[in-house]
């Protein structure tokens, strides 16, 4: 799992950085491009897209699992009526801004979700872009990464009523980079960018969901990522001045090549964005 | 190919990726205790499909942490010997 000081590295540059090029409400997750080229749209079509999954209701009590900066807690809440949502972020600014947005019906815990005691059970259980930081490079690398899924699976089994739902969206890496630069950049982005995370494979969370759930859908969105990262970078950069003045040449630098990198990871299938929904298995 | 031209081989490219002289390699050899990192191991994996025209699976490239499930990977790609 990566640990507070990677996700610090990864989350807690500054959310004045992050809000330049990010959509309004500040997803940091891949966006879902059906009928529109806008970022705005398209970042709620992705949280419907997770509702559905979720099977979530206004009478739903949900928890979203690295909530980021409340993206999905303010649709839920002020777009959906649910009645009561918590996320869970081990990033103190992103939590800071949970705070700051004032979300009504929404509660926030600044924790590793293995730490993590629900009060209530859940009716749906939800998690964007989390699951990459479960296993470290390491972990994975000494075969550990399956067990530490299953035991992520766990924890949303045991934390929710029977008959729940669990809406997942994560990157998958599938083809190995074989040409050296493209090695290379995808080193630097998970060391430099995201340390303590890596992408699961989607064979690993086939096998990681069970005895705990059953994998009702599951899509991929390849594209829909890669235009993401589009719009990230072009936002990014028409900011270019801004960042330079205010954080340093050095943030601009590295975020441009980082999101260069993600882009050319999804055109060459280094990596593609999977949205799952599961079903609680009540009897194991 | 035999086994110890496949050891050399690995040695060879080992040399290339780190610009340092290989240890002496045995098949249960960890390739992370010999001083690879996965990037490095990656770029090992490269360079030898590129020269032995094979393409390991990638899904079997996740489970390689030996020298000799390196070798096994790779052999697997190899045309079989005439007997």
């Amino acid at each position: 799992m990566s640990d507070k000081a990677d996700v610090a590295v990864s989350y807690d540059v500054d959310n004045e950085f992050f809000r330049l090029w990010l959509d309004r409400r500040m997803n940091y997750t891949g966006a879902v491009f059906e009928d529109t080229d806008d970022l705005e749209a398209a970042q709620l079509a992705k949280l419907a897209v997770l509702y559905r999954f979720g099977r979530v209701a206004p009478a739903s009590r949900v928890l979203d699992i690295g909530c980021g900066w409340g993206a999905n807690l303010e649709y839920l809440t002020v777009d959906r009526g649910v009645r009561d949502v918590h996320g869970i972020t081990l990033s103190a600014a992103q939590y800071a801004e949970i705070g700051r947005r004032r979300l009504p019906r929404v509660t926030a815990s600044c924790l590793d979700y293995r730490d993590y005691t629900p009060p209530v059970r859940f009716d749906t259980v939800m998690s964007i872009c989390m699951i990459e930081h479960v296993c470290t490079p390491r972990q994975a690398r000494a075969g550990e990464a399956v067990a530490r899924y299953r035991d992520f699976f766990r924890r949303a089994w045991e934390w929710s009523r029977p008959g729940a739902h669990f809406a997942l969206q994560c990157i998958l890496r599938n083809r190995a980079p074989r040409q050296a630069a493209d090695i290379r950049e995808v080193g630097w982005v998970t060391y430099e960018i995201f340390p303590g995370g890596i992408t699961p494979r989607m064979e690993d969370i086939v096998v990681a969901v069970n005895p705990y759930w059953e994998i009702l859908e599951m899509r991929t969105r390849r594209g829909d990522y890669r235009r993401t990262c589009e719009h990230w970078r072009s936002r990014l950069r028409g900011h270019e001045q801004q960042i330079r003045e205010r954080w340093g040449d050095r943030l601009y630098v590295d975020y441009d090549r980082y999101l260069t990198a993600c882009i050319r990871a999804f055109a060459m299938h280094y990596q593609t964005m999977a949205q799952w929904s599961l079903r609680r298995i009540d009897s194991i | 190919m035999t086994t110890e031209e496949l050891l050399a081989l690995v040695a060879a490219g080992m040399a290339h990726v780190t610009g340092r002289p290989a240890p002496a390699l045995t098949l249960d050899a960890d390739i992370g205790t010999l001083g690879l990192d996965s990037l490095e191991t990656l770029e090992l994996v490269a360079w030898a499909e590129e020269r032995l025209s094979v393409r390991v699976p990638d899904d079997e490239l996740a489970r390689v942490t030996s020298i000799g499930d390196l070798s096994t990977a790779l052999a697997a790609g190899l045309p079989a010997s005439s007997p």
